[in-house]
């Protein structure tokens, strides 16, 4: 056995994982009916060389060992999934375009965009996967985004052993850039009294690592952190980031662990109830308000959670939500495409604020950071007068200041 | 929880029509959807009637009914007049007719409903239908008497062919004796267009940019100028305005121009699954997409609760009344596992065209090798009563339980002619009985 496997090796040649082997023989059910092209988000923005999932699917069920030819390709899809949602015959071509970009960082690293691997670099060097700013730096830029907002600082509560406690999960994008989500996620989970714990020396979640291609560190960071939520006695975790959430929920699948990991948009309505969010809301005044649906959740994790987040604006008072028109399409950040096309992410992302625009509205709030960074740089290019904000941060200001 | 008073499972025509008329008798209407279906590769033209069950080609569509009750008793359209003719045609009519003024703010559908028009399609063969878009009834082939036909084709355009569509006009022309003086074609590029593997939705989105049509219209009239051509002939006319686009072009060429039918994914198709949504959303009916039906709870032969799948998680729906138009194959309502054919929500046993039940050493039989032939495992679904109510495996319905559109057996829609028709039909009694078994 060793020895086929160091001719393999040698001979530079792979063989399926049995999983591999499933998802890329349902590639085959593509009709070529190109439905999917219609609303592929990076077809609209850039059909003059990118062949659309149809396309992947098309060069994969023809031959699936030549998987190299969809390289330029499988770098340029956001992995909104909107494709595989509309397919008549749920062909997943976003898990497949996942594996090709995982088989390609294994024997063709060369392939990989430059500045995708610079950010793995960030992930061995820090175990996030942006760079942090240095410590004191970062608490003085805490302290000035709060005192922007109006919001109250408190001290991290740790992660001690003691039963029953929920574990917050921030993120590398909330822990390094959009530092008020961090806050804003401790200080609604306080307002409502929930006994909760940020782990300690915790390390990025694995998804952008994954997406990059480097399928074995993304395995070892998950098993160490599931290996480190149950050394301290975590049964629930609670996450603000859309990728995070839809990450360490496939995990937890994948690794069979008995611990729940939630959004915070689901622990909310599941567990503290709208009644409660109502009641304590009592801050901020009339605005009106609308929802960017973040890919992670509306489509990798579930409709249902989009249901949530629009129910849990409605019952805030002084909110008028008001529904926008394709909310649940792209805002271009998906997928790592904001790092190495930003062209094409911006094309996106300025499809997306015509429809902010049309909505009329005081704010744009997003369960997810990644869409505020990349949406709110768009809407300070065009110097639009509308605020971009992370839900949890919208709903700690609701919750405790102007 | 979720509650619906008529939770209806798909989203496409018989699905939508079904909500919106049971939101009409003032109930609150749920319509959930998991992807898209058949529709949205349909042609976008509403079929009724043209071609009954083992008869020729008939020109009205209503005598079409009329002889499909006659012959065939298990046809939907029988069974919505209850074996009567009069009736069949009579409510037939009310359900197009409703289906013309739900979509009006939306469509211009042109036609009669006593009459099949012959229309041309982009692989230069035709379809006959009754009702179609402003836009493409434009170029009906009875209208093209004594024109001089000029086809446009993009360079690149995968699936078109203007010498093709040419020739096949001039042999349609010729069977249906119609004086077309003359089909002729031309090709055209763009800077801003593909020339090698375009797709018909890169150039309906294009058409709908202001410019870009103008200037189409301009190398247009160059064209018909050269070749003194009276009526034009695009492969699409965009997907946001295409009667605007139309008129522009129009005006700057200065002759009659018209959209052919797309092959699918239909622009004209997804066209009208869009506004037939605008237009149900605007009576009030909620429509979500992304949620799929994955199972129910029943009591007592009622229908309580249906489950529906978002993710990893399951949410029960508490329902009054429920209508089940999840399509054939295309849309998943029919599933093939192994040998067998199953309705993949209900688990309601499949019934073959001629309404008896489908058994696993029926279905080669009714897969044939010819590819011109009659397929007739596309007529097998699920046996409804006169109440649009489908048959369980007791051979008793539920009494909450309606169906709509292809998921009902006993009739081919490709053959036939009869999808939207069937679908609207089927959708608008199946809202209606819905609405009267909640009130009652």
């Amino acid at each position: 056995m060793e020895h086929i496997s160091k001719i393999l090796a040698e001979e530079d040649i792979s063989v399926f994982t049995s999983y591999e082997a499933e998802v890329f023989s349902q590639i085959e059910n593509c009709q070529n009916c190109s439905l999917c092209i219609t609303y592929c988000p990076v077809f609209k923005a850039t059909s003059q060389f990118y062949p659309g999932p149809r396309g992947i699917a098309d060069e994969l069920s023809r031959n699936v060992r030549e998987f190299w030819q969809t390289k330029d390709v499988v770098y340029m899809c956001t992995l909104c999934g909107r494709c595989q949602e509309v397919c008549p015959k749920n062909v997943p071509v976003p898990e497949a375009v996942k594996l090709i970009r995982a088989k390609i960082f294994v024997q063709r690293q060369n392939l990989v965009p430059e500045q995708l691997r610079k950010l793995l670099d960030n992930i061995s060097r820090y175990g996030y996967i942006f760079e942090p700013m240095d410590r004191e730096e970062r608490v003085e830029s805490v302290r000035g985004r709060l005192e922007r907002l109006g919001l109250p600082y408190i001290e991290d509560a740790p992660l001690d052993g003691s039963k029953g406690k929920v574990a917050y999960f921030p993120g590398c994008q909330a822990e390094t850039r959009l530092l008020e989500v961090k806050e804003a996620g401790k200080l609604v989970l306080a307002k409502f009294n929930v006994d909760y714990g940020i782990p300690e020396g915790w390390k990025c979640c694995g998804l952008p690592v994954r997406l990059i291609g480097d399928g074995a560190t993304a395995d070892t960071l998950q098993k160490e952190f599931f290996r480190g939520m149950k050394d301290a006695g975590v049964s629930e975790i609670v996450v603000t980031c859309a990728g995070c959430a839809s990450e360490l929920k496939n995990a937890a699948k994948r690794l069979r662990q008995q611990i729940t990991v939630r959004h915070l948009v689901e622990y909310l309505f599941e567990e503290v109830g709208i009644e409660a969010i109502r009641e304590k809301a009592t801050h901020g005044g009339k605005v009106r308000v609308t929802l960017h649906e973040p890919c992670h959740l509306s489509r990798h994790v579930g409709r249902y959670v989009i249901e949530y987040a629009e129910e849990i604006l409605k019952a805030l008072p002084n909110v008028e939500y008001v529904g926008m028109e394709s909310a649940d399409e792209c805002c271009g950040a998906g997928g790592l495409l904001k790092f190495h096309f930003p062209s094409i992410a911006g094309k996106i992302r300025s499809e997306k604020l015509e429809k902010i625009l049309e909505a009329e509205v005081d704010f744009v709030v997003t369960p997810c950071p990644l869409c505020v960074v990349n949406i709110s740089e768009g809407v300070t290019r065009r110097k639009i007068g509308i605020s971009v904000d992370d839900l949890t941060v919208f709903l700690a200001r609701r919750l405790y200041a102007g | 929880m979720l509650e619906a008073e008529v939770l209806v499972i798909g989203g496409g025509i018989a699905g939508l029509v079904a909500a919106a008329r049971a939101a009409d008798e003032g109930l609150e209407v749920l319509v959930v959807d998991k992807g898209s279906g058949a529709t949205y590769q349909s042609a976008g033209v509403v079929d009724v009637m043209a071609y009954p069950p083992s008869q020729g080609l008939f020109l009205n569509p209503l005598k079409g009914v009329e002889v499909t009750v006659k012959t065939a008793p298990t046809h939907p359209y029988a069974i919505i007049g209850r074996g009567n003719e009069e009736e069949s045609v009579r409510r037939v009519k009310e359900a197009v007719e409703y289906f013309i003024d739900l979509t009006s703010s939306g469509i211009r559908l042109e036609g009669d409903i006593e009459r099949n028009v012959i229309l041309m399609n982009t692989i230069g063969s035709f379809k006959v239908t009754c009702l179609a878009p402003h836009t493409i009834f434009n170029g009906k082939v009875d209208d093209l008497s004594d024109a001089s036909l000029l086809i446009a084709g993009f360079r690149g355009l995968l699936g078109f062919n203007p010498a093709f569509c040419a020739s096949g006009a001039e042999y349609i022309a010729s069977k249906f004796n119609v004086n077309l003086k003359e089909a002729m074609y031309t090709w055209l590029s763009h800077p801003r267009l593909r020339k090698f593997n375009l797709t018909f939705i890169e150039l309906a989105r294009m058409m709908d940019d202001d410019e870009f049509r103008k200037e189409l219209g301009e190398a247009l009239r160059k064209a018909v100028a050269e070749r003194e051509a009276t009526h034009i002939a695009l492969p699409t006319l965009g997907f946001e305005s295409p009667e605007e686009n139309m008129k522009v072009i129009e005006e700057e060429a200065d002759v009659k121009v018209f959209e052919l039918i797309s092959p699918p994914p239909s622009i004209p198709g997804q066209r009208m699954v869009k506004i037939l949504e605008e237009c149900v959303r605007k009576r009030k009916v909620r429509v979500i997409r992304g949620y799929k039906a994955a199972g129910f709870r029943e009591e007592n032969m009622r229908v309580k609760e249906i489950i529906l799948e978002s993710g990893e998680k399951k949410i029960p729906v508490r329902v009054g009344a429920c209508i089940l138009a999840t399509g054939k194959f295309i849309g998943g309502g029919l599933t093939e596992e192994e040998d067998m054919v199953k309705e993949a929500v209900f688990g309601l046993p499949v019934y073959d065209g001629r309404g008896q039940p489908l058994d696993e050493r029926k279905i080669p039989k009714l897969l044939v090798r010819d590819p011109f032939s009659q397929q007739p495992l596309i007529a097998c679904g699920v046996k409804v009563n006169p109440q649009m109510k489908p048959l369980t495996l007791r051979g008793k319905p539920y009494e909450n339980l309606f169906a709509a559109g292809s998921i009902i057996s006993g009739y081919d829609y490709v053959k036939e002619r009869s999808g939207i028709g069937v679908a609207a039909a089927t959708g608008y009694f199946a809202g209606l009985n819905a609405a009267y078994c909640l009130k009652r």
